[in-house]
């Protein structure tokens, strides 16, 4: 008796299921587009954030992270507004300054300094050049998790892992810049005075690679490949930072966007890139700008009592924002 | 897995009232039922949860003891996913570590995959430490527990971790949102059994195992974000919790080493400057 109530129960439950998986199919993807990493809508509306910052899995709250809002919703998450990770009330602040998108997943700061990088790559044809504890990846048409063991890194490297498409699309989403924001911080193109594409800025070498191109600068001849500049030098070719104004058909292997403003730029470990008609074009790290993992190579300076980090002539200041901490391009402190 | 007799053919007609719910096919008054019933105006009614009234009085129960603690500690093994750009869902794991002194201390720390933390308020001022990059961060709060998980979620996008258990009032911040509750059955975690209740939220669907016997507490929390890609899982296993234990009040003084550097909150507003 109690069985075949049970069964009538459940054969109305699958008919039920089907008339709603119809009725889903043909609604559009409201909810989606409202979204927000846990809801549309703010956090009192029901909360949202997946992960707000990420403090173990973003808090994991019933009360501040279901229904309504979002991680998108907000604020700090700005990064996600628009896309389908932005709520729509996008009151989570968090604060990030310049609509850097994709800041939210964040959940850390930088953890990688002077470390020794230990990666597993899987499924991809990977080259891992480890020199002098730094670690340069080149990642060449592959989905690749780096997971970094002595600091937690995980690199996603998008920009290898989708066309240009995708990649737009999910720049339109705001979500990916995160992860390469946050997680790429190998980014050795310009660590400056870390390396650049395993070499470091100011090493000479007798030829340049098999395939560069030329890029002029004020009628000054730089040779390109990679996210690499060579500067020719005598009889040899010397590795420069991205000379400021260079315009390269195609972006270093691993980049993030972050906005300032409306205007995009790509943080390719440090060194900023800006659409141009002709590719991209080689920038001043942009004032405002926010970024979650600052570029190798980034020394630490105490100014007036609040610490800066440097790298290429641009100045971090770290800030905590929503659950993490984040960095921020500001002017020159000293002037 | 078999499902007790706990849950009954009731619950399978609470999920799928949800369902509709969720969907919005059978609420008057959301577009999609207006569109459908053209000889009825659209009304704007309350959705009515559908709770339980079993899973929701051991929710009850299990908030009084928590209301009634002076002070707790607690652990919890928390694990959560997170999505790839490349669609690889991935599993990190870490430990918190929570002391409650009612109304006003909270040392929480978290030692985790990705991001170590620590958190120490004392009524008016809260101490965020990030061991891994050395930053620190003070900031002025409300006298109480509540009004400062509030004042942070809304100024500063923060959150302390197991938020909810933390509130004066955990029933409240557990069932605010949730249109369905049902009773699944039993669970033994921990070598304790649990009674094992699932909520669902338009946005979240919520699991909660409560221990039998005299003190209802948490014994884990399973939260599923149903609208994010991948459709993340958070969890949260507790272990060892003390009820009114006496509590070294030097635990809630902060613990900055020297080298740590102090840094600023962004409030949420700035971002719209």
């Amino acid at each position: 008796m109690k069985k075949d109530k049970m069964r009538v129960i459940t054969k109305f439950f699958t008919v039920t299921a089907a008339v709603l998986l119809t009725i889903t199919l043909i609604l559009p993807l409201d909810s989606y587009a409202r979204g927000g990493f846990g809801g549309g809508g703010g956090f009192r509306g029901g909360g949202g954030g997946f992960d707000r910052g990420g403090f173990g899995g973003g808090g994991g709250s019933v009360r501040y992270g279901g229904g309504g809002g979002g991680f998108g919703g907000g604020g700090d998450y700005r990064g996600f507004q628009g896309g389908s990770y932005g709520g729509d009330r996008g009151d989570f602040g968090g604060g990030s300054y310049g609509q850097n998108r994709g800041d939210s997943f964040s959940s850390q700061g930088n953890r990688n300094f002077d470390n020794t990088d230990v990666n597993r790559n899987i499924n991809n044809d990977n080259v891992n050049r480890n020199i002098d504890n730094d670690n340069v990846n080149r990642n060449v048409d592959n989905n690749n998790i780096n997971r970094n063991v002595d600091n937690n890194n995980i690199n996603d490297n998008y920009r290898n892992s989708f066309n240009n498409d995708t990649v737009n699309v999910y720049n339109n989403n705001h979500y990916n810049d995160y992860w390469n924001d946050h997680w790429n911080t190998w980014g050795g193109y310009y660590s400056g005075w870390a390396f650049a594409g395993g070499l470091a800025v100011g090493a000479a070498v007798a030829s340049l690679p098999s395939s560069y191109s030329t890029v002029y600068v004020s009628g000054d001849p730089y040779y390109y490949t990679n996210g690499v500049y060579y500067a020719p030098q005598g009889t040899q070719y010397v590795v420069v930072p991205p000379p400021s104004g260079a315009v390269v058909t195609s972006l270093p292997p691993s980049c993030s966007t972050v906005y300032v403003q409306s205007s995009e730029y790509y943080n390719c470990g440090g060194a900023f890139y800006s659409n141009s008609s002709q590719g991209y074009q080689v920038v001043n790290a942009p004032i405002g700008a926010t970024i979650q993992t600052l570029p190798n190579g980034a020394e630490s300076k105490t100014i007036n009592g609040t610490t800066y980090y440097i790298f290429g002539g641009a100045y971090y200041q770290p800030f905590y924002s929503g659950n993490s901490v984040i960095y921020r391009i500001v002017p020159d402190p000293t002037t | 897995m078999e499902l007790s007799s706990n849950f009954s053919p009731w619950c399978f007609a609470v999920l799928i009232f949800a369902l509709f719910i969720i969907s919005g096919a059978a609420v008057p008054g959301s577009p999609s039922a207006a569109a459908q019933e053209t000889q009825a105006p659209p009304k704007t009614t309350e959705i009515k949860p559908v709770i339980d009234p079993e899973a929701d009085n051991l929710l009850k129960a299990m908030s009084a003891v928590l209301s009634k603690a002076k002070t707790y500690t607690v652990s919890a093994d928390v694990s959560y996913d997170r999505l790839m750009p490349s669609g690889l869902l991935l599993k990190f794991s870490g430990t918190v570590d929570v002391t409650v002194e009612r109304p006003n201390k909270v040392y929480a720390s978290f030692d985790g995959d990705i991001q170590d933390r620590k958190i120490w308020y004392t009524g008016s001022e809260m101490t965020v430490l990030d061991p891994d990059n050395g930053f620190y961060g003070a900031l002025k709060t409300p006298d109480t527990i509540d009004e400062t998980m509030d004042f942070l979620i809304n100024d500063y996008g923060m959150t302390i971790p197991l938020a909810d258990i933390l509130s004066a009032d955990s029933y409240k911040a557990f069932i605010t949102n949730a249109v369905a509750g049902v009773v699944v059955g039993e669970s033994t975690i921990n070598n304790k059994t649990c009674t094992h209740l699932a909520f669902v939220q338009k946005y979240i669907d919520w699991q909660i195992w409560i221990s039998d016997g005299a003190d209802k507490l948490p014994c884990k929390l399973v939260i599923n974000y149903k609208t994010v890609p991948g459709g993340p899982q958070y969890s949260a296993e507790f272990s060892h919790w003390s009820i009114d234990p006496s509590v070294d009040p030097s635990l809630f003084k902060p613990d900055i080493p020297a080298e740590a550097v102090k840094i600023d909150f962004l409030k949420m507003q700035e971002e719209n400057k």
